[in-house]
């Protein structure tokens, strides 16, 4: 086109443009007259601008175009990126898209997020990638989403992290009324506590918004996406090759959470991070943010220099203390903030807390004003005199009315300990993803707070005597939380006292000391006191082999016994330790399955404990001490755990767990598994401790009755036949290859040790005897003699018996308990070292000659969750029982090695039993679920008619 | 740089050395640009909620509240501020297009070489930008004004009244002369090319 033709042409398209269709043709004959070129030209230009008027050509800016280079050719589901298989996309924000996938080498679910093909154009870029990458992934905390892995494929960068089942803020905020006051604050706590975390560890977050926090259904909180934060430029430390990370300006942040320092391009710090979790917080509270405009310039403008409203000038509801959190948060100078997250964090855990005590106040004294407070303390101080007096006089019995009122409903929660004044309630709530401590108001119900949170497990959990210190001991994957450690109630961090975990722990009533039961070397038990003052830790007293203590323990109101129990093999009893002596005394009957828990009433004269006797779960007895003499509080079919008493023993607090399992079976070949089909159709279920096929239709089951635990006979569809009957464990059966003789744990002479029971006569002898807990028996081809592991010989060992009765021989000592033998008789697995989740070690042993063939790591995520072990018909590999994303399935391991392979399929509870038909065609099982639920009681006990 | 009084003096010392030619100016955009560009490729695919992004035209704005720290400027120097971002802009995609381009077509950046490049399907690729880019230049020998409009749009993100300030026409003008550019440019692009490849 010439240039003087086309400065006519626009000289005359504009006015022409503005005419309509049917006008134009004339205009252009008009202006044109006979130049032909001219004519053409405008009509070309007519019929692009038409065109492109419509397809909106070059309306989306270049910038548009330059970022549909990047974005082109997002794979499709099932492609696979790196290790993982694309599901479906489940999200997006934080520069990238964000699929479900399947890691094939760990056959877990991990969240894929995708960045931009064509991100990380230069070297530079790819090793900031790197950096952040690395950065992000050593951040291990319960409130941080994990990042597993962070590489390239097909050109795509990825980052594979933590899947996480809940909600964003973002889809909370918009699908909700906003949220109580409460709430809001125990959002902002927990995730300051990963802000606190992450910012110990050098690394701002830089990017903290709705979209960036979730909230798992049981109102934990998740911060993602701290694979855009940066190491924390240090001071100076920008140098003409870091520009890239260092650069002000480089802001890879959504604009209305950005704060002043992020607007202004200055580096970004921690009280960055907490500017932003206050936009976040302003937008909970109010369902608007403080600085929202039109344009994006407007914003920064606003995030600058303008103030935002009080969130209560927005929302009414917003109470007074929310409000000046809120405001503090999104002060414009840093200065004013809050200085760290873990001073916000301890700010928000008191304002919780001051929030729930007034609100337990109206509760209970609607009306009352604030001021009275300190008097209805007053009355609750007398009130626990008159209940010590009370308990001063001599005998008590089981209360008649005893209350008992379930305080929580998640089917999860267990191990309460109340506080001294019985206003506040902790207790574990078991989630697959590990356990955490909840603290709970008892007025009102609610949960005020997550303490902390456990990879593993929490074994003890108490409260000091003054109710100011919550203490729980930790045993989990990550030695550095590992431990006795004890958090301030009013909000703070949580110290260490101890590196290493317990088995049990008490605190002393003068607050000074802690007990507790540690267990070394398998089988050395031992009870201690741990002066909380010096650090200085003393061994009362040792036992080993045999002789052990179970985890019970209390001290004495005086503080001068540590209540207990003690056991010799099996039985235990109850029995006390003199702190001063270290000398241990037996009190009461001794012939207890187990003791769970104990705790002294403030008399000093009677204890309460949960017991299993060889007949019955966990049950709550009241015991005269010294005589021993026992009642029986409760009387259930199901069973309790943990024990906890307020300081004036009116309210005690206990978990009640009831199991509901059932059976069934499935065909087995080619080391697959068939389509299960239930076998027991009873509503309630009940719950297995040893399952085996009797014959080609047949099972024996171990299942609790009124009296005991008992073998029974199961045909489907007909009668269950009873083979043993009575006040006795009977459990853990296998049966011969003969088809008629069943061998089977029992503690019918208060030892546990093996018996056998003719199927065909009914028959029932001893095969061991002896002070020794005898388990896994295996009858040998033959059906004449047994392979058992035992702890006779003072440690465990596999021996092996004559079902005629005579000594057993021990064959050799084994690494662990739970053990299995091949069918060929070679091998014996046995899961290496106790039953733990940091020793799923699984060892291959020569059935001969006790020598180690091959050690098997499952290295898969998840855990074991019971020692049930048995090889596969063809001894090619074992079945084990293996927690993953809170579900406990049968999964195979190869005897060879190599990964675990998921068997059943049972998305949630648990297969605890299980057992290969003779045949080896078909596998039963036993799948249910247990559910624990804290519960308290009052009235327990009672003295002439008065209750407490 | 530094907060107070001197700002105003420091931006005007910053502006003559870009416009004078100080290549650092280039280097200091380019984050902006490239960030963006993030920004908008993550929008895209994930289509998130709008208002979550930068808009096009705040790209330049972002860039000058965070240079500036906020200081107050006169119309000229925000004006001159504009057209020379623009121009960046335009220097920083063209330079960006031609490095995906260029990517996509076989030359890949180093990290690729040692991944399963050969796996990775190649669908043709197009982008305006190259494009654009050549035909201004012969735009601008034509109407030079038209071609800075469409600097100023297309690759500067700019408002039209921002664009009609920095030229110091009325607005009216302005999209007069978007629209011709644009038709021409169509014209140029799809219909010149089909017509005789």
């Amino acid at each position: 086109m010439k240039p003087e033709l086309y400065r006519r042409a626009s000289a005359l398209f504009g006015a022409i443009r503005e005419l309509p269709e049917c006008e134009r043709a004339a205009a252009i004959d008009s202006a044109c007259g006979g130049e032909d070129e001219l004519r053409q030209h405008l009509l070309r230009l007519l019929e692009a601008d038409g065109a492109a008027a419509g397809e909106a050509f070059l309306d989306g800016g270049a910038i548009d175009d330059a970022a549909r280079l990047l974005t082109d050719h997002l794979p499709a589901a099932g492609t696979v990126i790196g290790n993982f298989r694309l599901c479906e996309q489940i999200g997006s924000g934080g520069m990238g898209v964000i699929f479900r996938a399947e890691d094939l080498r760990l056959s877990r679910t991990v969240a894929l997020k995708l960045l931009p093909h064509g991100i990380l154009p230069g070297k530079e870029h790819i090793q900031r990638f790197h950096r952040e990458a690395r950065a992000a992934s050593l951040l291990n905390h319960p409130n941080i989403v994990s990042v597993f892995e962070a590489s390239f494929d097909h050109g795509w960068p990825y980052i594979a992290m933590e899947f996480v089942e809940g909600r964003t803020l973002r889809q909370l905020i918009a699908g909700h009324r906003p949220l109580e006051a409460n709430a809001i604050v125990d959002l902002i706590s927990q995730a300051a506590s990963a802000l606190s975390a992450a910012h110990e560890a050098g690394i701002v977050h830089r990017d903290i918004k709705p979209e960036n926090i979730m909230v798992r259904n049981d109102g934990f909180v998740k911060v993602l996406d701290f694979g855009l934060a940066k190491l924390r430029e240090t001071a100076g430390a920008p140098a003409s090759g870091s520009q890239l990370q260092t650069r002000p300006g480089n802001v890879p942040g959504t604009v209305q959470y950005l704060s002043p320092e992020q607007v202004l391009g200055d580096p970004a710090g921690p009280r960055s991070d907490l500017f932003s979790l206050g936009v976040v917080a302003y937008e909970l509270a109010t369902g608007v943010r403080p600085f929202e405009h039109g344009t994006d310039g407007a914003v920064f403008n606003a995030i600058l220099h303008h103030n935002a409203p009080a969130p209560s000038s927005i929302r009414a509801s917003v109470t007074p203390e929310l409000d000046a959190l809120i405001l503090r948060l999104i002060e414009k100078d840093p200065e004013l903030r809050f200085q760290t997250a873990a001073d916000l964090r301890s700010h928000c855990r008191r304002l919780v807390y001051h929030s729930s005590s007034s609100q337990s106040a109206q509760a209970k004294r609607t009306g009352v004003r604030r001021n009275r407070v300190r008097a209805a303390t007053a009355l609750a101080l007398v009130a626990g005199a008159a209940a010590w007096f009370l308990f001063r006089s001599r005998s008590l019995a089981p209360g008649e009315h005893r209350q008992i009122v379930r305080l929580t409903d998640t089917g999860r929660a267990s191990r309460p300990a109340l506080s001294p004044d019985g206003k506040y309630l902790a207790y574990i709530s078991s989630e697959p993803s590990g356990n955490s401590i909840h603290l709970r108001q008892v007025a009102t119900g609610a949960d005020i707070q997550t303490v902390t949170t456990a990879q593993g497990t929490i074994p003890g959990l108490g409260f000091s005597a003054d109710g100011a210190w919550l203490y729980f001991d930790r045993a989990e994957t990550r030695p550095e939380a590992e431990g006795l450690f004890r958090v301030p109630l009013l909000g703070g961090n949580a110290k260490r006292i101890s590196a290493h975990p317990h088995m049990s722990f008490a605190m002393s009533h003068d607050g000074r000391f802690a007990a507790y039961m540690d267990r070394t070397e398998g089988t050395t038990f031992s009870v201690n006191v741990l002066d909380l003052l010096t650090g200085e830790s003393r061994t009362l007293i040792r036992r080993s082999g045999s002789e052990y203590f179970d985890d019970a323990l209390a001290w004495s109101p005086d503080d001068r016994y540590i209540a207990t129990s003690a056991c010799s093999g099996n039985p235990c009893g109850l029995a006390v330790v003199d702190t001063r002596s270290g000398h241990l005394r037996s009190f009461g009957p001794q012939s207890y399955t187990a003791v769970d828990a104990v705790a002294w009433l403030p008399d000093q004269r009677h204890l309460l404990a949960l017991i299993a006797g060889g007949n019955t779960m966990f049950q709550l007895l009241l015991v005269d001490y010294p005589s021993g003499r026992t009642q029986r509080i409760t009387n259930d079919l199901d069973t309790y755990s943990g024990l906890s008493l307020s300081a004036a023993a009116d309210v005690l607090a206990s978990s009640f767990r009831k199991f509901s399992y059932h059976l069934w079976a499935a065909p087995w070949s080619g080391n697959a598994l068939g389509e299960p089909v239930q076998i027991t159709t009873d509503r309630e279920g009940t719950f297995f401790n040893g399952l085996v096929w009797a014959g080609r239709d047949e099972l024996i089951a171990s299942t609790p009755d009124a009296e005991g635990w008992n073998l029974s006979l199961i045909r489907p569809g007909e009668q269950v036949r009873p083979i043993t009957q009575g006040p006795y464990y009977n459990a853990e059966q296998a049966v011969c290859p003969d088809g008629r003789t069943v061998i089977f744990k029992s503690d019918r002479r208060q030892q546990l040790n093996l018996w056998k029971a003719d199927l065909v006569t009914g028959e029932t002898s001893p095969v061991t005897s002896g002070a020794s807990v005898d388990s896994d028996p295996h009858c040998a081809p033959d059906s004449r003699s047994v392979l058992f592991v035992s702890d006779r010989g003072g440690r465990a060992a596999l021996w092996r018996a004559g079902l005629d009765g005579s000594a057993p021989t021990m064959m050799f000592p084994l690494p662990g308990e739970d053990c299995a033998v091949s069918s060929n008789l070679k091998w014996v697995a046995v899961f290496d070292g106790v039953w733990s989740m940091r020793n799923a070690n699984l060892d291959i042993i020569d059935a001969h000659t006790g020598s180690l063939v091959r050690k098997l790591a499952p290295n898969i995520s998840g855990h074991l969750n019971g020692g049930g072990i048995r090889w596969t018909p063809d001894d090619s590999g074992l079945l084990i029982e293996w927690e993953q994303n809170g579900a406990t399935n049968l999964w195979l391991q190869p005897a060879q090695g190599g990964p675990l392979r998921q068997i059943t399929h049972f998305q949630s509870g648990r297969v605890k039993e299980f057992a290969f038909s003779p045949d080896g065609r078909r596998l039963a099982f036993a799948q249910g679920t247990d559910t624990t639920d804290v519960v308290l009681m009052r009235d327990y006990v009672s003295r002439r008619g008065v209750y407490f | 740089m530094a907060d107070g009084p001197d700002s105003a003096a420091q931006l005007t010392v910053l502006l003559q050395a870009w416009s004078g030619g100080d290549s650092s100016a280039l280097e200091r955009l380019t984050p902006f640009v490239y960030d963006q560009l993030h920004r908008l490729a993550s929008a895209r695919m994930g289509a998130e909620r709008t208002g979550h992004v930068l808009q096009p035209s705040a790209l330049v704005n972002e860039a000058f509240v965070r240079l500036m720290h906020g200081a107050p400027m006169d119309w000229k120097n925000r004006a001159h501020f504009f057209a020379f971002s623009a121009r960046l802009m335009r220097q920083i995609l063209v330079d960006f297009a031609r490095a995906q381009m260029s990517d996509k077509r076989g030359n890949r950046a180093p990290h690729l070489e040692l991944e399963a490049a050969q796996d990775m399907p190649v669908a043709p690729m197009h982008s305006d930008i190259l494009d654009v880019d050549n035909a201004l230049k012969e735009l601008a020998a034509m109407e030079p004004r038209q071609a800075r409009v469409v600097e100023l749009r297309y690759f500067g993100g700019l408002p039209m009244a921002e664009v009609a300030e920095v030229l110091g026409v009325s607005e009216d003008t302005v999209w007069r002369d978007w629209q011709i550019a644009r038709a021409w440019l169509y014209y140029r692009l799809r219909l010149l090319t089909a017509r005789t490849p």
